[in-house]
């Protein structure tokens, strides 16, 4: 079932014109965006015996907000987490077939774990801050890549929560714990926090699954907002959600991607059955 | 099940519950209350003048003039019992052999009491322990020692069927017709006269050194070998355990080594306190011979050893109990594990690594048998940083077990004992609650 899906995709990897299929024709176009940033090839991951993503094929495009959608336990934040290589925690997990970041090897033997994790950054289901203050934990990453002087550090904690939309809410305050802000702050927090070590590539790992409608809508927005400066890609349960913030969609079901296409294309005019089955939710 | 049984269930619960908590908390009374009322009379007490001397002579203190006015007003009462026994010498030069010779020994024994109760008597040489040179000090002892002069201890011994039975026979009536009769009731009716005891704070308890094996004196010595036994172990300990518990959590892969080397940790912790004595004397002195003979170093070594695993395993609970998103959160920053580890993990983990610190730091104070042959002596004087590594110390357990079984007076000294099991229980009970502060403070920190 996937084979006209990764046909597809393995086709548009050499033609830089025919990507745009995965663009809906209704959104605004990204200046200088649709390289094929992250672009996977047979890619699956393993825990022990078991194939938890089943020789993924797929291109992700720079600068658009790519979704991925699915069932539970079909592989979609595995996939995503591999692409940072989180699942390194794991000491059971191996991969195989080829991940490319900008044409580098993720799991190359001389790949550089620490530094391309710096470049894509990752903002997780629940939200995480340090038991720090606000400033400290937007400023963990960059003390952490050598940034000392004071004025720097408050300039870039100021430019990270204003991207992150939350400056207004928290800059008189960025000297307390960052626990005591509600959940909904704390996950734009969190992106402030990743966004302030500059990466190119932000995964967002079902972000708003713990938050209620307001905060929700809230990072909507800021999906948004930052479409065309980073490369996104989103896990999510909610397909409203997927089809509102993202351009192009992937479905994951059992470990394989079943079909990638522009989020307009994917969720009006499905191609393989079982996606149809999923958006028109005959099953979850 | 239905509500009601349910209910009484509960309730029934609850009682033992509570009940539980209130036996509990009794035999907390039964163990604390006579710790503390007898410990705190070793500072607290009814002094007489014989410890204002001893005070002035062995640690120069208390004011000159009126110490001397004092000893002079009870030197009057007391001429009149020295009087009275330089009159019965001569009687007792005129009498027959035989009549004397019926004297002699209970002469004898009055003049020991007399020299219990008021001090070396006139003519007597002066004695070599300190503990002779002074009369009673205390004034609850005192009145035992005049009891023992006014009254002589016999056992009855007529029913061969049971123990025997203490009475006591008045001397008094042993001396009837002679000049010393009047000697008894004069010294009972003049014995706060010739003590003069008065009500006593005495702090230097804590801040002495002991003079005459504990006779007199303070504590201080012991209390800062504890401190220095403890802050070894700890410095050994501490860093040691820390880093084992970051390897353990973090580092080690799983397998038969990491899983061998855990158990050995555990075992480790169940060991008897007087296995790692005997381990830090072969091992440390005869061994590696840290030191020539027993030290403060070589007794901190082993105490470290024996607190080793439970600071391990505290700070291993606490690593392990850092939520994981922490650990995501730092590395998906691009953070290295060291860099996680030291900026993200320790911080969060500290409250409880300090409180396994803490109370390892409570029970290395508290052991005894570790450092019975690595580091404790019964009797000795405070000593410097500079001689940890070649002297041994007094400590506050070892002394507490030395003056209970050992030493040659133990009865007389009982109060020097509670003081010190009083001292060593206030170290620990601080250290522990210092633990919970400090852990309640960071976790507030942390919580925000």
């Amino acid at each position: 079932m996937t084979t006209d899906v990764t046909t597809t995709s393995e086709s548009v990897s050499t033609k830089k014109a025919t990507r745009d299929i995965y663009l809906p024709a209704e959104r605004k176009k990204v200046a200088g965006g649709g390289a094929a940033h992250i672009v996977a090839k047979d890619f699956s991951i393993h825990y022990g015996e078991f194939e938890a993503v089943k020789k993924v094929s797929a291109d992700v495009l720079s600068k658009y907000v790519t979704a991925i959608i699915g069932p539970s336990g079909c592989g979609k934040s595995t996939f995503l987490r591999a692409i940072n290589r989180m699942n390194d925690l794991i000491p059971s997990c191996y991969t195989s077939g080829s991940l490319l970041f900008d044409g580098e090897d993720i799991y190359g033997k001389y790949t550089d774990e620490v530094l391309l994790r710096k470049k894509i950054g990752m903002v997780f289901q629940k939200p995480n801050p340090f038991p720090k203050s606000i400033f400290d934990n937007i400023a963990y990453g960059p003390r952490l890549h050598g940034v000392s002087d004071k004025k720097k550090l408050l300039e870039i904690v100021e430019r990270s929560l204003r991207k992150a939309a939350i400056w207004d809410e928290v800059c008189d305050r960025l000297d307390k714990n960052a626990l005591g802000l509600s959940g909904g702050q704390q996950q734009r927090l969190c992106v402030a926090r990743t966004l302030a070590v500059e990466p190119e590539v932000l995964l967002l790992d079902e972000p708003t699954s713990a938050l209620d409608p307001k905060a929700t809508a809230k990072i909507e927005d800021l999906i948004q907002e930052l479409r065309g400066s980073y490369t996104i890609m989103i896990v999510t349960h909610n397909m409203q959600q997927a089809s509102r913030v993202s351009d192009s969609t992937m479905f994951f079901y059992e470990g394989v991607l079943v079909e990638h296409a522009s989020t307009a294309e994917l969720f009006t005019n499905p191609k393989d059955p079982m996606t149809e089955d999923y958006i028109t939710g005959r099953f979850s | 099940m239905n509500i009601g049984t349910r209910k009484i269930l509960d309730r029934s619960f609850t009682a033992v519950g509570i009940g539980s908590i209130i036996v509990m908390a009794l035999a907390l009374m039964v163990v604390v209350v006579p710790i503390v009322s007898n410990g705190i009379g070793a500072i607290f007490f009814t002094g007489t003048v014989e410890h204002r001397k001893m005070l002035h002579a062995e640690f120069n203190r208390g004011e000159r003039q009126n110490l001397a006015s004092e000893v002079a007003s009870s030197e009057r009462y007391r001429t009149k019992v020295y009087e009275m026994l330089s009159a019965f010498d001569a009687e007792l030069e005129t009498m027959e052999p035989e009549k004397k010779a019926q004297y002699d020994s209970k002469y004898s024994q009055v003049k020991t009491a007399l020299h219990a109760l008021l001090g070396p008597l006139p003519g007597d040489m002066v004695p070599m322990l300190t503990r002779f040179k002074y009369g009673q000090t205390r004034w609850e002892k005192a009145e035992e020692k005049l009891h023992e002069l006014l009254y002589e201890s016999k056992w009855d011994n007529s029913n061969p069927d049971i123990m025997g039975k203490e009475y006591f026979v008045s001397r008094a009536v042993a001396f009837e017709g002679t000049s010393l009769a009047a000697l008894f009731p004069y010294v009972k009716n003049n014995i706060e006269k010739m003590l003069l005891p008065e009500f006593t704070v005495y702090w230097g308890f804590i801040t002495d050194s002991s003079v005459d094996s504990h006779f007199f004196g303070g504590i201080w010595p012991e209390i800062q070998g504890t401190f220095f036994l403890a802050m070894g172990a700890m410095l050994f300990a501490f860093p040691l355990g820390v880093i084992a518990a970051i390897y353990f959590t973090e580092y080690a892969k799983p397998g038969f080594l990491n899983s061998m080397l855990r158990s050995a940790n555990s075992t480790l912790a169940g060991v008897p306190s007087i296995v790692f004595g005997m381990f830090g004397l072969a091992f440390f002195i005869n061994t590696l011979r840290v030191s020539e003979s027993k030290s403060v170093i070589a007794g901190s070594l082993t105490l470290a050893i024996m607190i080793l695993p439970t600071i391990i395993r505290a700070a291993e609970e606490a690593i392990l109990a850092v939520p994981k998103t922490y650990r995501e959160a730092s590395l998906s920053l691009g953070s290295t594990k060291w860099n996680t580890i030291a900026t993200v993990i320790l911080p969060a983990a500290l409250p409880g690594i300090l409180t396994g610190g803490v109370i390892s730091l409570g029970r290395a104070a508290g052991e005894t048998a570790p450092i019975i042959f690595t580091a404790a002596v019964s009797v000795g004087s405070a000593i410097g940083l500079a001689d940890v590594f070649s002297s041994p110390t007094p400590a506050l357990s070892w002394n507490i077990y030395n003056l209970a079984s050992e030493h040659e007076a133990a009865a007389q000294i009982r109060h020097v004992q509670y003081g010190m099991v009083l001292a060593l229980v206030t170290i620990v009970l601080l250290l522990n609650l210092s633990a919970i502060v400090l852990r309640a403070r960071i976790s507030k920190k942390l919580k925000g």
